[in-house]
Formats: C-alpha cells, structure tokens, sequence
C-alpha cells in the first residue's frame, strides 16, 4: 500500500457540481438536525437579521457533501450504499465518518448558487484492535457565485 | 491587566446545559433523506446486523456533529458566530442509546477575537464519548 490502483483512483480529477441552495433545502435541514430558529423556515426573519432570504443552519456544509455528490443512479451505489465511484480500490467491510475539520466563512442563505468541488487528498493506514483500517481524507471547497469560499472541509472516511 | 473579552461576549452561559437525546429510527430516516445519504447501516437493520455485525442501527457520525456544534449555537451572544470546528467520532453509537451532549469555554484569544470551546457527546449508559470536537467562535466586530 499504496498500490497502483489506489494512485490512480486519489489522482483523478476532481469532482466539481454547482447547485442552487432553495428555502426546501434548508428547511429540510433545520428539521432533521432540530434546529428550530425561525431564520431557517421563515424569510421575514431572516431578512430582520440582515439576510437575503432564510439562512441555513451553520453546518449545512454537511448536507452538500453528500446531497450534491451522492446524486447517481441506484445501480451506481456498493452494496453497502455508498456511490461506487467513492469507493477505493481496497478490501472492506466496514465504511464509517472519520475525523473532520471545517472552516466557515459565511452561512448558506437561499438563492446562493454554490460550487461544490472535492478531490481525495491523502491515504493511510493504521493497525487497529479490529485489524487494518484504510483513512481516506477528502477536500471539500462550496463557493459562492462571487467566487468567496463560503465553507471548506477536510473529511477523512475509515475503511475497516 | 483587566481583560476585555469575557465569557459572556460568547456565550450566553457557561458550561452550556446538558442536553439528553435518543436516536429514534425516524431521526435517522429524516438526515438520511435530508442528506441524501444511502448508507444501510442507517436504516437497514437486516444489513446492519447481519453483514456488518454491529448490534443495530447507527446513529451518523455527521447527525452527532451537527447535533453537538447545535449545543453551541443555541447559547451564542448576540454578535458571536462560528467560525470553524473540528470533530471525530470514537464510539458507535446505536439507535435507542441515550447520549447527553455538552460543552464549555476552552480558552480565549483576546488578540485574535475569538474563543475556543470543547464539545463531546457521551453515551449515558457507560459513560462512552461517541464524539467530541471543538469549535471557535468569532466576535463579529473582529471579522
């Protein structure tokens, strides 16, 4: 390790979406998470605090990770649900959420037209109690249609 | 000297109040779908069990995060925002598992305009933290 189909799937080229962010999305969010500020369902409020329109919660980063990213036919997805295209050339049989670090720079408001890009970033692996686990670290970078960041995150996923 | 930045230029209290929760299956379901995630071991106990070996369903790690970092907003002072966080998860954690979520003050930078909080989510039953992470906060006066 590493070997060179895993060379070849880290060097691939990223991938990039640009998506538009609407008030369902984010009320969609707001509920599944529990957020219950009424800047998240309700524009008026929103706009009383200074916003275009409803703003998302502060993590709302995480739901483009993998709704923007995700969107592939059911016959594209592994066995155990995740898109095969983001599935390393390894052995596994178990795939779990790693270590993450983001940076916020703005919340996420209705209307944004955000570009999504990511690319795998680096590969290790370590000896655990349970035997080998491979760490796969993605870049996530969500720009806004003026070209600022509005979120950047480094996620690790943990193929045991 | 006398410090300009306090604790409550933050947050509203300090430690924030404990917050107890359940996973229920439909919780899952709604970030699933929320997130467009199909991952079986959120909702396919069969599978989950079965395949994988674990004892139920599990709680995403992103769910904990997102969850946990909610602690914090909910008790930010007005003009204080999140700037950046940082999280793993340690434990699994399965639906039906109570979990108490917490945090507090770390340390202040008054240079810098910000102030770090821990965070952790704790599985209630052995004491487990499933998650823990931690986030800074930026006066919005220094951005």
């Amino acid at each position: 390790m590493p070997t060179q189909a895993m060379d070849r799937w880290m060097a691939r080229p990223p991938d990039v979406c640009t998506v538009y962010v609407g008030p369902q999305d984010i009320a969609r969010f707001a509920l599944a998470i529990g957020a219950t500020d009424q800047a998240h369902f309700d524009a008026a409020v929103a706009r009383s605090r200074g916003f275009a329109d409803v703003v998302a919660p502060a993590l709302f980063y995480v739901s483009l990770r993998t709704g923007v990213f995700n969107l592939v036919p059911p016959e594209d997805l592994h066995a155990e649900g995740t898109p095969l295209r983001d599935v390393p050339p390894i052995p596994f049989t178990q795939a779990m959420a790693g270590e993450t670090h983001a940076e916020l720079y703005r919340p996420f408001v209705a209307g944004d037209l955000v570009t999504c890009s990511r690319h795998p970033k680096s590969v290790s692996e370590k000896i655990g109690r349970s035997g080998k686990l491979t760490f796969v670290q993605f870049e996530y970078q969500y720009t806004g249609s003026d070209s600022r960041p509005i979120a950047t995150e480094n996620f690790t996923r943990i193929f045991r | 000297m006398t410090s300009a930045m306090e604790p409550a230029n933050f947050v509203r209290v300090n430690p924030f109040p404990v917050v107890t929760r359940t996973y229920r299956p439909q919780d899952l379901f709604l970030f699933s779908a929320a997130t467009w995630n199909a991952h079986r071991i959120h909702y396919d106990q069969d599978y989950v069990v079965a395949t994988e070996g674990h004892e139920g369903l599990l709680v995403h790690g992103p769910l904990q995060a997102v969850q946990m970092f909610q602690v914090l907003i909910n008790q930010l002072a007005e003009g204080a925002r999140l700037q950046s966080v940082r999280y793993r998860h340690l434990s699994a954690l399965f639906v039906g598992q109570e979990v108490a979520m917490s945090g507090r003050l770390a340390a202040m930078d008054e240079a810098d305009g910000t102030a770090t909080f821990d965070l952790w989510i704790e599985r209630v039953q052995d004491r487990q933290r499933t998650t823990t992470g931690n986030a800074t906060v930026r006066l919005a006066a220094t951005d």
